[in-house]
C-alpha cells in the first residue's frame, strides 16, 4: 500500500489541488468581472465627479472672475479641491488669459503615478454669468478614485483568495471524512486479506450513497469469501483426510503409517527409545471374500481394524497397509517383550468369531511379524521390510485352520 | 485672566460686532482707474442683485459728491438688464424713483434723511463711509491693493434687495483690507 502511495498522488491531494483550481479559477474570473465592470462604473463616476466639481468651480470662480478679484477666486476654489478628487484647476478668461492655476495640496504624489489611462483625466466646464461666458474651468483629475478601486480590488482579491485556501482546507477535511477515509477502510481491509488473510474485518458505512455502497459490496464480497474460504479449507481438509486415511477401516493408510513411522524414529533417535512396528496379515481372508461377497469382506475389515483400536495404548498407531493387511506401531516399549505381548493381545481379540451374514461368522486368524527399532533397523524400509518378513515367515510356519 | 488677555478679548469681540466685511477688486491703471474700477464693481453689484418685481431696467441714482462714481453710467448687464444711472440731488433720490442709490459726500442729515427715506426695498452703495456704519448696505473702500467693498449686515439683513450670496461671500475674506 505504501508502495502504492508513492507512484502518485492520493487521493485527498487530486481533490484538494482540484478545489484549489477551481476555487482559484471562479475568483479570477469573478474579479475580472467586478474588477472590470468596477472599472467602468468607475470610469462614468469619475466623468460624472469631475464634470459635477468642475462646474461647482465654475459657479464658485463666476462672482470673483465679474469681480475681477485673483484673490476671492483663490479662496472660492479651495473647498473644491479639499475632496482631493481633483489634482489641480485651471480658470481661464473669455481671452484665453490664465486667470488661476491652483495644484491640490491634498493631492500625494502616488496617486497621480497610477494607470489612469482608461479614465478620464480632466473636465471643462464653461463660467458664464448672466448668459455671457466669462471664462472655462479645468479640472484636472487627481485619480484618487481609480487609486481605491485599485486598492480595494487588490485587497478584496487578497481577501477572496485567503477565503478560497480556508474553505478548499474545510472541504477537504470534510470529503477526507466522508470520501477519502471510506476508501481508506477499504483499501486497508483489502489489504488485511491480501497480506494477513484476515476475513474478519468489515467496512464502516460512508456517507456517501456510492462509497457506502461500495462498502457494502465490498463487506458482501469479503463474507462470500470468507465463506469460500471456508469452504475450500473443509474440502482440503476433507481431501487430506482421504488422502490420509483409509475408508473402510477408518484407520490411517500406509502412507499416513510410513510418515508416523518415520516420525518416531526421529523422537526415538533422540530420546534413545525403543519401539515396534508390527505387521500383520489377516489368514484366509481371500477365502470369505469369495464366499461370502466383498460386502461381507468390508465388514471383517471394518470389525478387525475395530478390534485392534481397544488393544493399544495412546501414542500406538494402527493402520491398515491394504486389503487384509494392517500395521501397528507400539510406541515407547519398555522391553522388547513387550511387543510380543501386544501381538499376544491382538491374537487374543481376533478369536471371537466375527458375523458376516445371519447364519455364518469367520474366524481371523492373524500372521504377525514384528520388527524392534533400533534393535532390527534404523530405517523406515529396513523395519517395514524386517516385519513383513517375519509376517510371512509366521505364516508359512501355521497350518492353516480348518474353518467351522 | 490677566488685564492684557481681557483687553485682547474685548477688542476682538469690538472688531467682530462693529468691524465691516470687505472684499477687493483690483483697479486698472490710469488716471480714473478707480472711477473704472468702481463702475465695474457698482454694475456687478446690481447684476448679482435681485428686487422683488425683477425690473428689467435698474434705475441707478448717484447722488452726493463722488469723483469716484465719474464713470457710473447706462450699460447692459451681463444677465441682459440695463442699468439707468441718473444724477440727482439727494432730496430727489427716492423708493419710487430708484432701485438703488449710490450715495457720494453730502452733508450728514442729508444722508441719514436719504436713507431714512429709502426704506429697505432700495440697494444702497456709498463710497464715503469708511467704516460702514451710517445704513448704507455696501461702501466702496479704495485700498492700496485695489477696490474693496464692505457690507453694513444689519441694512443687508433687513433690506429686501436680494444680493447673491457669492458676492456678499467676497467680502467674507475680510483679509485684503487688513
Amino acid at each position: 500500500m505504501s508502495a502504492q502511495a508513492t507512484r502518485g498522488p492520493s487521493l485527498r491531494q487530486v481533490l484538494a489541488r482540484s478545489f484549489v483550481l477551481v476555487g482559484l479559477l471562479g475568483v479570477a474570473v469573478s474579479l475580472i468581472a467586478v474588477f472590470a465592470t468596477g472599472l467602468l462604473l468607475q470610469r462614468d463616476y469619475a466623468r460624472d465627479n469631475l464634470r459635477l466639481l468642475a462646474g461647482q468651480a465654475a459657479y464658485s470662480a463666476e462672482v470673483p472672475i465679474v469681480f475681477n478679484d485673483r484673490r476671492a477666486l483663490r479662496d472660492a476654489l479651495q473647498p473644491i479641491l479639499e475632496s482631493g478628487d481633483i489634482a489641480s484647476i485651471e480658470i481661464i478668461d473669455a481671452d484665453g488669459a490664465v486667470l488661476a492655476n491652483i495644484d491640490n495640496p491634498h493631492v500625494g504624489l502616488g496617486s497621480s503615478l497610477l494607470p489612469i489611462a482608461l479614465l478620464p483625466d480632466h473636465a471643462e466646464a464653461a463660467i458664464n454669468s448672466g448668459g455671457t461666458r466669462i471664462g472655462t474651468v479645468r479640472a484636472n483629475s487627481s485619480g484618487r478614485g481609480t487609486g481605491r478601486l485599485i486598492i480595494a480590488a487588490i485587497v478584496g482579491s487578497i481577501a477572496c483568495i485567503s477565503l478560497i485556501v480556508l474553505g478548499t482546507v474545510a472541504i477537504a477535511r470534510r470529503l477526507n471524512r466522508s470520501l477519502v477515509a471510506p476508501l481508506a477502510a477499504i483499501a486497508e481491509a483489502a489489504h488485511a486479506v491480501r497480506t494477513d488473510g484476515n476475513f474478519e474485518r468489515r467496512v464502516p458505512p460512508a456517507n456517501i450513497a456510492e462509497v457506502n455502497e461500495l462498502a457494502e459490496d465490498f463487506n458482501a464480497l469479503l463474507n462470500k469469501l470468507h465463506d469460500w474460504q471456508g469452504q475450500i479449507s473443509s474440502t482440503h481438509e476433507a481431501l487430506l483426510h482421504r488422502a490420509s486415511y483409509d475408508l473402510l477401516s477408518g484407520l490411517p493408510n500406509r502412507s499416513t503409517f510410513v510418515e508416523r513411522v518415520r516420525d518416531t524414529i526421529r523422537a526415538a533417535a533422540r530420546s534413545e527409545d525403543h519401539f515396534a512396528v508390527l505387521f500383520m496379515d489377516g489368514d484366509r481372508f481371500k477365502e470369505t471374500n469369495d464366499r461370502f461377497g466383498h460386502a461381507a469382506g468390508d465388514r471383517v475389515i471394518a470389525e478387525v481394524a475395530a478390534r485392534l483400536t481397544p488393544v493399544l495404548r495412546a501414542g500406538d498407531v494402527a493402520a491398515r497397509l491394504g486389503g487384509d493387511e494392517f500395521a501397528v506401531l507400539v510406541n515407547h516399549l519398555e522391553h522388547n517383550d513387550h511387543a510380543s505381548a501386544v501381538a499376544e493381545r491382538i491374537t487374543q481379540a481376533m478369536l471371537t468369531p466375527i458375523a458376516v451374514d445371519e447364519r455364518h461368522s469367520v474366524t481371523v486368524s492373524m500372521s504377525i511379524g514384528v520388527a524392534i527399532y533400533p534393535d532390527d533397523g534404523g530405517d523406515v524400509e529396513t523395519l517395514m521390510q524386517i516385519a513383513d518378513d517375519r509376517m510371512y515367515s509366521a505364516k508359512n510356519a501355521k497350518r492353516p485352520p480348518v474353518t467351522p | 485672566m490677566s488685564f492684557a488677555t481681557i483687553a485682547l478679548g474685548w477688542q476682538i469681540a469690538l472688531s467682530l460686532s462693529l468691524h465691516p466685511i470687505a472684499a477687493q477688486s483690483e483697479i486698472p491703471s490710469g488716471v480714473d482707474g478707480l472711477a473704472i474700477a468702481t463702475a465695474d464693481m457698482v454694475a456687478a453689484i446690481i447684476s448679482y442683485s435681485h428686487w422683488e418685481r425683477e425690473p428689467q431696467t435698474i434705475r441707478l441714482c448717484v447722488t452726493g459728491t463722488s469723483p469716484q462714481s465719474s464713470r457710473l453710467a447706462t450699460r447692459t448687464l451681463r444677465d441682459g438688464r440695463t442699468m439707468v444711472a441718473a444724477r440727482m440731488a439727494p432730496s430727489a433720490a427716492s423708493a419710487s424713483t430708484c432701485n438703488a442709490v449710490y450715495i457720494g459726500q453730502m452733508a450728514a442729515p442729508d444722508r441719514a434723511r436719504l436713507i431714512g427715506r429709502l426704506g429697505n426695498h432700495v440697494l444702497t452703495i456709498t463710497d464715503a463711509d469708511p467704516g460702514c456704519e451710517y445704513g448704507a448696505a455696501i461702501c466702496l473702500r479704495p485700498t492700496p491693493q485695489g477696490l474693496t467693498f464692505d457690507l453694513n449686515l444689519d441694512s443687508v439683513a433687513r433690506s429686501r434687495v436680494r444680493i447673491d450670496p457669492r458676492v456678499l461671500g467676497l467680502s467674507h475674506r475680510g483679509g485684503g483690507t487688513r
